[in-house]
């Protein structure tokens, strides 16, 4: 467990991104719920984490994240850079109007938008291959994670706002 | 053996999980449903490769089963816990839900130390059953959070 390691490139640009993406959560025009929204930049989060610590590390280690294998204070910036992410999906899928015809062209456009952030991450050293890893593999990576994304705010979509629309009808008689 | 065996407390968890009826609504569970596993992974990843006092198995179907007990069966049976019981329960009511949760991931736990799924090299399994019950009132709390500043704040936002 290291503190920073050397400050570079790749902190400088993490920080950059991380502090745009947030910006973007705090100042686009408010299209989700506050519910969905903290659920949305959980679930970007938790996806980043769950791989990072499963073919990120471990057994399989992958990839390498930052300037060593073990944990430091940028790794924590890189799994936030996560959460906007998983705004970001949520978002124009509402701003979009996704409906089951689009579904799949949405998903594919973002697992290949993931597959060029993936590259931009390597050229800028945040992260870096080893074990035989490539970024090809990247894709079906990103194709299967947006899928379940996708499949998961449609359900929640679905499920949640009728019992929101009734609160709300219920406030307004009140 | 290992993998089987965790396959099948994965598999029970989530049948729990589905049939239970619920008192948290679904954005809410996976609020705190995700809150718990970023904090389970985090912890396991410190105690297992950054200070090395409990190793995995190096074979690949155990390692499945490690990451099945660490990425699924942990967060599930806390969240089960938190699903439990009325509302309004009291504080012991609360307290014994707590605890006989962490109880059974402990279980859980002694299982994959027997089975060499996990090795302690320098570890008490009080300090598990400490992080247990810890996890549990972080799920707690992060919930009093998400009523205090997400959702009412959304439905002052509605009522206006």
């Amino acid at each position: 467990m290291i503190w920073i390691g050397k400050f570079d490139i790749n902190e400088i640009s993490l920080l950059i991104f991380t502090v745009a993406a947030y910006l973007f959560v705090v100042f686009s025009p408010k299209k989700l719920r506050r519910e969905i929204t903290c659920m949305s930049l959980l679930w970007g989060i938790s996806t980043g984490i769950v791989y990072d610590f499963t073919i990120g590390g471990g057994l399989l280690d992958l990839y390498r994240e930052n300037d060593t294998n073990h944990y430091e204070f940028f790794d924590l910036v890189y799994y936030a850079l996560y959460g906007p992410f998983g705004y970001a999906f949520m978002y124009f899928y509402e701003v979009m109007k996704i409906r089951k015809r689009t579904f799949g062209y949405y998903v594919a456009g973002w697992a290949l938008f993931g597959v060029l952030a993936q590259w931009l991450f390597t050229i800028l050293h945040i992260i870096t291959y080893q074990n035989n890893y490539s970024l090809p593999f990247a894709f079906p990576i990103f194709l299967f994670t947006q899928s379940v994304t996708g499949l998961f705010y449609h359900y929640v979509s679905t499920v949640y706002p009728n019992k929101k629309l009734m609160e709300k009808e219920k406030i307004q008689t009140e | 053996m290992a993998f089987a065996v965790y396959f099948f407390i994965g598999w029970i968890s989530i049948i729990c999980f589905f049939v239970q009826k619920k008192k948290l609504s679904v954005v809410e569970n996976t609020v705190l449903f995700l809150c718990v596993l970023i904090v389970n992974l985090n912890w396991t990843w410190l105690i297992y490769e950054e200070l090395g006092f409990i190793t995995y198995s190096h074979d690949t179907w155990n390692f499945i089963a490690y990451l099945i007990k660490r990425s699924i069966v942990i967060p599930l049976i806390v969240l089960i816990s938190l699903n439990f019981g009325r509302t309004d329960a009291s504080l012991f009511k609360k307290l014994t839900h707590i605890i006989v949760s962490s109880l059974v991931i402990l279980a859980v736990t002694s299982i994959s130390h027997y089975l060499k799924v996990t090795t302690v090299k320098d570890w008490s399994i009080l300090y598990d059953f400490s992080y247990y019950v810890a996890l549990h009132i972080f799920g707690l709390l992060i919930h009093k959070w998400y009523q205090t500043y997400i959702v009412e704040k959304e439905n002052e936002v509605l009522t206006r």
